[in-house]
């Protein structure tokens, strides 16, 4: 991983190495990667076959394989797959073609073709991958690499100073974002914001009903209790007072344990879905909040149950049992 | 002048969907001397209740005025109504209506919560009036945890640790057997002795026997 004070927002590092090499009498753009790292980072492409393992085997892009008659259109028959949605899982699913041949010559040696990558639309397409080191051998370039692709992927990632720290870091490379992944990538988080800001917007409303609601049935099940109280010289305000800071000491309760349950919660879910590894954070700014608004929201949602218990005829109160 | 007053009390609950207009009381006019003990007398559904919730600033009167040591009770505004009631009037229910989640000595003190005396003035009188009644070694028994007589009993205390010169009483003893309703009555008789005044409802003609006067009630009417 890149040693950069930012190195805990990078999610992978992909370097690689390209260059041309003549496959069957064609010229074709030949890449040498980290098969673990490109893998995870190109998560949408779809593997009819395996992941390379060995030196000499190769991932074969699918206009390349079409053009090489590695690949045929599929009359049925099932092509083992390989999904990258998420994480590498392999099983049976029904590509468009099927692999009719699995060896070629690259560069004059006899390679293993492990897998096709089935049509993208993007310039993978048109390339062959084998492993990095075997590549830079075979175009004899050792050591050498051409690009490092690198994945930040969290929320308001500062790729500005994650790309002028890797500058710093590699000074002879030209390092640049990929202003419309990047783009692509906010809108999305963007969006996501959003969605998550209305869903709690409602959850929010909802649970304001929930405590409304409940506090009237409380002051319905307490009419008795007030009666009593208002008869034995208890005024209005005192009703008031004793239940709303009853209120309020539940309403802090709550959001304290509101608060400390989402936390927990979040720390348990989050790392299936997020794609970077989470680190937990204390943040006393969104504790504050969180209480802040259980208390706030508890007692708006009460109060008007409570003023209307406080206004209960005595007599009335006392005979409704 | 008399400690109590009601002066030509009418009371008449309005018609709502399903009840048409009832008039449970009719000109009622009753006068309480300071330090009498007053047995108010009636079959069900007279509207005895309704009289002793009137005269204990809780129930608004259609018609008339109650006067409590010169106080014209349903004068005062809600608050001060309020504040009334904890100065005045100690209430005894029939439930007893004790909290149940307290315990002895708290629902003893409860009258007091409001009241701005520190914590070991407010316990100090509650055991008390707990003496009086008999219930200081029973302080830290929730109600459940008591007898209906110790229940009757602690009501009792809750009504007078005020030292409120008028307690009302509505059946006090109508939920407990004889032997405690007769521990009871002695307690308000021990009240009364010492000059409180005590306005009672009750249907027991044993009770009434122990009152300085009995005030019989029939549709609404003195009798």
């Amino acid at each position: 991983m890149l040693d950069i004070p930012y190195r805990n927002r990078i999610s992978n590092v992909s370097p690689k190495l390209l260059g041309a090499v003549g496959v069957d009498g064609r010229e074709v753009l030949l890449a040498g990667v980290d098969f673990d790292s490109e893998l995870t980072l190109k998560r949408w492409w779809h593997i009819a076959g395996r992941k390379p393992e060995a030196e000499k085997e190769l991932l074969v892009g699918y206009e390349v394989a079409r053009a090489l008659t590695l690949i045929e259109p599929a009359s049925g028959a099932a092509q083992q797959h390989i999904s990258h949605r998420g994480s590498h899982q392999s099983g049976e699913d029904q590509f468009q073609f099927k692999i009719v041949r699995d060896r070629v010559k690259l560069a004059g040696q006899d390679h293993q073709v492990a897998g096709v990558i089935s049509q993208t639309g993007g310039p993978e397409d048109g390339m062959i991958f084998g492993s990095l080191a075997h590549v830079q051998s075979l175009l004899n370039k050792p050591g050498q690499l051409s690009l490092i692709e690198v994945s930040a992927l969290c929320k308001d990632c500062p790729i500005g100073d994650i790309v002028s720290q890797i500058s710093e870091r590699i000074p002879h490379a030209k390092v640049s974002a990929i202003q419309q992944s990047v783009r692509a990538r906010s809108e999305t988080v963007d969006r996501l914001t959003r969605f998550s800001a209305v869903v709690s917007a409602v959850v929010l409303a909802i649970g304001a009903l929930m405590i409304f609601t409940t506090m009237m049935g409380s002051v319905i099940e307490r009419t008795k209790e007030i009666g009593v109280l208002r008869a034995i010289g208890f005024r209005r305000s005192h009703i008031i007072k004793g239940l709303m800071i009853e209120v309020a000491v539940i309403s802090l309760l709550g959001g304290l344990l509101g608060w400390a349950a989402g936390l927990l919660a979040s720390w348990l879910t989050l790392p299936y879905f997020a794609e970077t590894r989470v680190v937990f954070e204390f943040q006393p700014v969104l504790a504050v909040v969180a209480i802040a608004a259980g208390l706030v929201i508890g007692t708006i949602s009460s109060f008007y149950p409570i003023v209307r218990a406080s206004r209960l005829d005595p007599s009335e109160a006392v005979r409704s049992v | 002048m008399p400690f109590v007053a009601i002066e030509k009390i009418t009371k008449v609950y309005e018609a709502n969907g399903h009840s048409p207009i009832v008039r449970v009381l009719s000109d009622i006019n009753v006068e309480i001397a300071e330090g009498e003990f007053v047995c108010l007398m009636g079959p069900s559904g007279s509207g005895k209740s309704t009289l002793l919730t009137i005269v204990g600033a809780m129930n608004h009167p259609t018609e008339g005025r109650v006067l409590v040591d010169d106080i014209d009770v349903y004068g005062l505004a809600d608050e001060r109504r309020a504040d009334f009631r904890r100065e005045y009037l100690g209430f005894v229910f029939q439930q007893h209506h004790l909290m149940p989640y307290l315990n002895t000595l708290e629902n003893a003190m409860l009258p007091l919560a409001t009241k701005n005396l520190r914590a070991r003035e407010k316990r100090d009188r509650a055991m008390s009036v707990l003496e009086k009644v008999g219930l200081a070694d029973k302080r830290s028994r929730l109600p459940n945890q008591l007898s209906g007589g110790e229940q009757g009993r602690l009501a009792i205390a809750r009504a007078i640790v005020n030292e409120p010169p008028l307690i009302l009483a509505d059946e006090p003893t109508g939920s407990l057997d004889t032997k405690t309703g007769r521990e009871v009555m002695e307690v308000f008789l021990e009240m009364n002795a010492q000059g409180q005044t005590v306005f009672m409802v009750s249907h027991n003609p044993e009770n009434s026997a122990l009152a300085h006067r009995i005030i019989n009630i029939v549709d609404g009417r003195i009798g």
